[in-house]
């Protein structure tokens, strides 16, 4: 080389995949937000602002995420950071980010794989394992869906945190450590671990992650001593976790219980799901076809019991299996592979095992899948005949940046995707009423009248389907009640109102049917559906009845009050009856607030913002727009 | 000041200048806020009014210069309310680069390795703490901000010239000595912080034979400062009894403030925001009476780390400097201006001590064990993020008078202040019963006066726009204590500003004016403060009863006879009734005293309407 400036052949193969990594997601940058998205960017009021508004407003939006824990600040300060540089939300730009992120981590988990096995393992084993990481199709929904930086972020700064970690820890092999690196180690370490959780709560994996190369590769040893006794007690160590889900799944606490209260599903029926669901996603990493990914997997069956399907019986036997193997493998020394597999697992600790989130999504396998694609390389490396081994791993890694290509093409438009999904997951509900809901948005923001009629035509039979996959599903129902009361009136149409009380009777109401009465409601203000014909009083009683906790239906029956039936009285009497219950909850507030100005009690309205203020005393409520904007004299600020 | 750390500063500058720009937009927020600065100019007018009259009759040094920079400002800067707030965030960075750069050398005096980085610190969490939010954004609170400015210059102009700086530096500092008082009373913590400089850093070493003694002597000055206090102590019951606003002792002041200090060094590092206020009344209601185990320890443990200070400092000689400047400097202030047990603003300048001390303990630490500089460095970063964030909140508030009250209010329902406050923001919004019920709850909280109610329940018709009928001026009732009651000269000053530019919706001014001075009669002339004859002849004068005017003037002069301000409502009430001999005479005589200096900008600006 020029200069005797000698480039390694690996990092040259490594840049020219990320070239390719990003040059196939690049395919894939739409212009739409989808799902959590919006509710997190597209919707988020405070992001918007941070374009025009002052340092409060920035408070406001790195606050604003509502989601975890930690409020995912870091997270929502990247978006943030990336509203105000691009004057605005920008779906397609953060996709960007969201590329740049997944290089930026493919690039820190070679770095640390490097650090950690490139002196014990074959040569490019570590940058099969990382290329194939990087191309890997199955992480388009984390890259292209575009809340998901959450989960890369968080991915990035525990890769960080761990290679520091690496880094000073190979010094130490040999020679002690100074208080000064000890000191800067621990304080690198902390910052990554703190950066990561704040990004996305599983970041406290660092933890994890952590002990568990301190307990593989590292064993303990240190200053030139090493101590099989206590090699052997980190490596029990490693159980720790597993005893532990053990121990909650058996005392659960308190909030794990309560987290349950708003899920289809019980605690045990999730945990012996994910004991086949973890499989699930061995296979997607191992044998990636793309028809099989998606955005939604609710057609995966849950649960009842270990034998209800009897694949949970089996899959269970297998991870027995598994177990085993891996203490046999680390009798016999086979450390990184034991490695490789307890990575996907450590990585799953959280979100696939007891806490009361979704059932399946492919996101999860963002940061775990490293350990999986160390595997396959390892088992390439394994391969006796070189040119066999270049052959499997070049045809690897054609098939995955195939499979990627295919994949981001897909994601390009939402309408495509949608009905990719929707066809190849045609027992998803999800699926299916994304595709509808899809056809429903860009149809009515067509303008060619044809096109028009043709997506909302197509997406009326979507809902159809929709009811066909889940007969009493109460978001299904009450799309089409507004569709049929909006385009199809001229046409006969099923009694949906019939179905929809039997609906609101029968079905589990979680918070997306929720979000479809106050729809329902906004269809009535609107004029569309028919009051007489909904009574929608009548449903939220219902609705009360069976959910006596849950104010937000009472709340609506205010909203009604107040907005269709101008009856102020009844609006506040309502909220006020939901407040001496539940003195937090905030829309109560906020509606007395609205009915006492739109009364012209002038007084009575501060007084309930200042209650409101009292039990939330969120910058966010004092930026509230509903508070702004009313036209009432007097009331302006 | 290294490079990187001037550019860290300039951008921390430019934070600073970010956050705080959201509460620099926005109304007059509190009561006493509007009638301090509106100086009215006597071009043709016939509006005058009151520009804090009180501050002749118990604030000896009449504050000139704090009062020459708001008439300055409105006479070539009015920009209202947004415009001074400006002018009190510029004064504030400007005061954080003097404790930037004062930190700095005195750390460097030291022989603090790292000093520009710590001086860095010390100026960022001061300029960014929420405790001094409240000194920034009340628009009064620039007499404060100008003390501090002038009393950072007094003792950074010291130090360079104690360092063998130049001469220049000590005519600089005694120059800042002798201006710093004239913008508000805490200016003469300048001479005592000096003093304390040289013995805690300095120990008066390294002087010629002449200047040792007379440090000797300034020693000695200082000695008989203390024993004035002392005796100021002595009579500070009476003086608090005078003002009648008050209704604490001095045992109480004494063994309360131990407990309020450290109150304010919470609040400095690691504020809490329902402390947080505008209102300093809130404070000592929400946390109520001090126990005499509370008080003691709280005695105690200041008296553990004061001697924990002395016990370190020939090593860390900083640490003692800036904890005995902290308490020093506050019971200096809460001496000057006893009103308040506890009061925000009062740790506009000596909070800085405290963060010096800090700031000595880091860089101890860290010559010792300099390992741990990436946690100090965390730690330094995590408070500072917290502050900006609360910073940032807090600020938001002041841009709306409405959440500010209601918070406010929230954060202590007990405070007298806050609840007047937001009786007067449901009031300006029509809400009249609610506002009434808020001031009849705040008449329970302070039965001290009756007259101070009658007031705010006026004020309150005219905020709601509601007519004061006839009967609720009969009602008016005063006993001769009312009128020595600070509060009801400020009370009534904001009234009659309201009636004047108002008409309170068609009252009978002349029936109040009437009844006001029916209740004067009640009390002795010389109880009466400057500032309610003051607002008196503003109302007669509004009334175009010049005459009537012109005898509260009379009466003001007779026993404040050199009242500037009076003088020059005189000189326009003879004006007015064509008293050609007496008028001519006062010009001459307020010529007089301007060529001798003697008039602020403001009074010597409408001087020269007259001359036209």
């Amino acid at each position: 080389m020029k200069s005797g400036i000698a480039i390694r052949a690996e990092y040259l193969v490594v840049a020219l995949a990320c070239g390719v990594t990003l040059l196939l997601y690049a395919v894939g940058i739409g212009e739409y937000l989808l799902f959590d998205s919006l509710a997190a960017i597209g919707e988020n009021d405070a992001l918007h602002h941070v374009v025009d508004g002052g340092p409060a407003h920035w408070w406001a939006a790195i606050d604003s995420s509502g989601s975890g824990p930690t409020g995912r600040l870091v997270s929502m300060l990247s978006f943030a950071l990336e509203a105000f540089a691009r004057g605005g939300v920008d779906a397609a730009g953060i996709r960007v980010t969201n590329i740049v992120i997944h290089i930026l981590t493919g690039l820190a988990a070679y770095a640390l794989m490097r650090e950690l096995f490139s002196a014990r393992l074959p040569r490019w084993t570590v940058e099969i394992a990382v290329i194939l990481w990087l191309l890997h199709p199955l992480h388009v929904s984390s890259v292209l869906y575009t809340v998901q930086r959450m989960t890369q972020l968080s991915a990035l700064f525990v890769l960080l945190g761990l290679l520091i970690y690496t880094t000073y820890r190979q010094r130490w092999l040999e020679r002690a450590a100074t208080p000064i690196e000890l000191s800067y180690c621990a304080f690198w370490v902390f910052l990554s671990g703190a950066l990561a959780t704040f990004s996305k709560e599983n970041g406290v994996l660092l933890l994890a992650l952590l002990f568990l190369i301190e307990s593989l590769v590292f064993r303990g040893r240190y200053n030139g001593f090493s101590s099989d006794r206590l090699a052997w007690l980190l490596r029990l160590g490693l159980l720790v976790p597993l005893a532990l889900l053990a121990l909650f799944f058996v005392f659960p606490p308190e909030y794990l219980v309560n987290g349950y209260q708003s899920r289809e599903f019980t605690l045990e029926q999730r945990a012996v799901t994910q004991l086949r669901v973890v499989w699930q996603y061995v296979v997607w990493i191992a044998l990636p076809d793309i028809r099989a990914m998606g955005l939604h997997h609710d057609d995966i069956v849950t649960s009842i019991g270990l034998f209800e399907p009897g694949t949970g019986a089996l899959a269970l036997f297998v991870w027995l299996i598994l177990l085993v193997s891996l203490v046999v493998l680390v009798r016999r020394g086979c450390v990184i592979t034991v490695f490789a597999l307890c990575w996907f697992l450590y990585g799953h600790l959280l979100e696939s095992s007891l806490l009361a989130l979704e059932m399946v999504y492919e996101h999860r396998n963002y940061l775990p899948s490293l350990g999986l694609c160390l595997f396959i390389a390892l088992l390439i490396s394994r391969l006796s005949v070189v040119r066999m081994r270049v052959a499997v791993a070049i045809g690897l890694g054609l098939l995955l940046a195939f499979l990627l290509f295919g994949r981001s093409t897909i994601w390009q438009s939402e309408l495509d995707m949608a009905g990719y999904h929707r066809h190849h997951h045609p027992d998803s509900v999800r699926s299916v009423y994304h595709f509808a809901n899809a056809m429903l948005r860009h149809g009515e923001e067509s303008a060619h009248a044809n096109r028009q009629a043709a997506l909302i035509s197509r997406s009326r039979q979507g809902y159809i389907d929709m009811l066909e996959l889940r007969p009493d599903d109460v978001v299904a129902l009450v799309t089409l009640l507004y569709l049929d009361g909006k385009y199809f009136q001229n046409q006969a149409s099923k009694n949906w109102m019939q179905q929809l009380h039997s609906a609101i009777d029968a079905s589990f109401i979680d918070a997306s049917d929720q979000r479809a009465m106050a729809a329902l409601l906004e269809c009535i203000q609107l004029s569309i559906c028919n009051p007489a014909e909904v009574d929608f009083k009548k449903l939220m009683q219902r609705l009360s009845e069976r959910y006596p906790d849950t104010y937000s239906f009472n709340h609506l029956v205010s909203v009604y009050a107040a907005t269709v039936e101008k009856d102020y009285r009844v609006a506040l009497a309502t909220d006020q009856q939901i407040l001496l219950q539940d003195p937090e909850f905030i829309p109560a507030h906020r509606g007395k607030y609205r009915w006492y100005l739109a009364k012209g009690e002038n007084g009575q309205a501060l007084e309930t913002l200042r209650s409101l203020m009292g039990v939330s005393p969120d910058l966010n409520i004092l930026l509230d727009p509903v508070l702004h904007a009313n036209n009432l004299p007097g009331l302006q600020e | 000041m290294t490079l990187r750390t001037t550019v860290l500063w300039l951008l921390l500058c430019l934070i600073a200048a970010w956050v705080y720009q959201s509460g620099i937009a926005g109304p007059a927020v509190t009561y006493n806020e509007a009638p301090l600065f509106i100086p009215e100019r006597l071009s043709g007018s016939s509006v005058i009014s009151p520009h804090d009259g009180d501050l002749s009759s118990y604030q000896t040094l009449e504050r000139s210069l704090s009062v020459a920079s708001f008439a300055l400002e409105t006479n070539y800067f009015d920009r209202g309310i947004e415009g001074q707030r400006e002018i009190n965030l510029v004064i504030h960075l400007v005061i954080a680069l003097l404790i930037v750069l004062f930190s700095h050398d005195v750390l460097v005096s030291m022989g603090y390795r790292n000093a520009p980085w710590l001086a860095l610190v010390v100026g960022a969490v001061w300029m960014l703490s929420p405790l001094l939010l409240s000194s920034v954004l009340h628009v009064p609170q620039r007499m404060i901000q100008l003390a501090a400015l002038f009393v950072l210059i007094a003792n950074w102009s010291y130090l360079r010239w104690r360092v063998g700086r130049g001469q220049i530096w000590l005519w600089l500092c005694l120059a800042a000595c002798l201006v710093a008082p004239l913008a508000q009373e805490s200016g003469i913590l300048a001479l005592p912080m000096l003093v304390l400089m040289e013995f805690t850093l300095f120990g008066c070493g390294g002087m010629r034979a002449f200047w040792a003694q007379r440090m000797r002597i300034l020693s000695m000055f200082v000695a008989v400062l203390v024993v004035v206090c002392a005796l100021i102590a002595l009579q500070f019951d009476t003086s608090i009894s005078q003002t009648g606003s008050q209704h604490f002792k001095l045992v109480t002041f004494l063994s309360m403030q131990w407990q309020i200090l450290w109150a304010y060094v919470a609040q400095l590092f690691w504020p809490r925001p329902e402390l947080l206020g505008v209102y300093q009344d809130g404070y000592m209601v929400a946390k109520g009476p001090s126990d005499a185990t509370m008080a003691a320890a709280g005695w105690f443990a200041w008296l553990i780390v004061l001697f924990g200070a002395w016990f370190l400092r020939r090593r860390l000689p900083l640490l003692f400097y800036g904890l005995t400047l902290f308490l020093l400097g506050h019971f200096i202030q809460a001496y000057l201006d006893p009103l308040a047990l506890y009061a925000e603003p009062r740790n506009y300048l000596v909070s800085f001590g405290l963060l010096i001390a800090a700031a000595s303990v880091i860089g101890g630490f860290l010559k010792v064990l300099p390992w741990l500089m990436p946690w100090l460095c965390l730690a330094v970063v995590v408070i500072l993020g917290r502050n900006t964030g609360l910073l940032i909140k807090e600020a938001q508030l002041w841009s709306s008078e409405r959440n500010l009250h209601i918070v406010a209010l929230n954060r202590f329902p007990d405070s007298v202040q806050a609840n007047i406050g937001y009786a007067r923001v449901l009031a300006s919004r029509g809400a009249y019963d609610e506002a009434m019920a808020y001031a009849s709850f705040e008449q329970t909280l302070d039965a001290r006066s009756a007259l101070r109610h009658q007031i705010v329940n006026l004020g309150l018709h005219c905020y709601a726009s509601r007519k004061i009928g006839p009967s609720q001026l009969a009602a008016l009732s005063a006993t001769a204590s009312d009128f020595r009651d600070i509060e009801v000269s400020q009370r009534m000053s904001l009234f009659v500003q309201q009636a004047v530019n108002s008409g309170c919706a068609g009252t009978d001014l002349v029936a109040l004016a009437e009844r006001l001075k029916v209740l004067t009669y009640f009390s002795a002339p010389e109880y009466i403060s400057s500032n309610t004859y003051l607002s008196l002849a503003t109302l007669e004068n509004h009334l175009q009863r010049y005459q009537q005017g012109l005898e509260y003037i009379n009466i003001l002069l007779e026993f404040s006879p050199y009242n500037i301000q009076a003088k020059m409502m005189k000189l326009f009430f003879t004006a007015a009734l064509g008293k050609e001999e007496e008028h001519l005479e006062l010009l001459s005589e307020l010529r007089q005293l301007s060529s001798q200096g003697k008039l602020n900008p403001q009074d010597q600006y409408n001087l020269s309407l007259f001359e036209r």
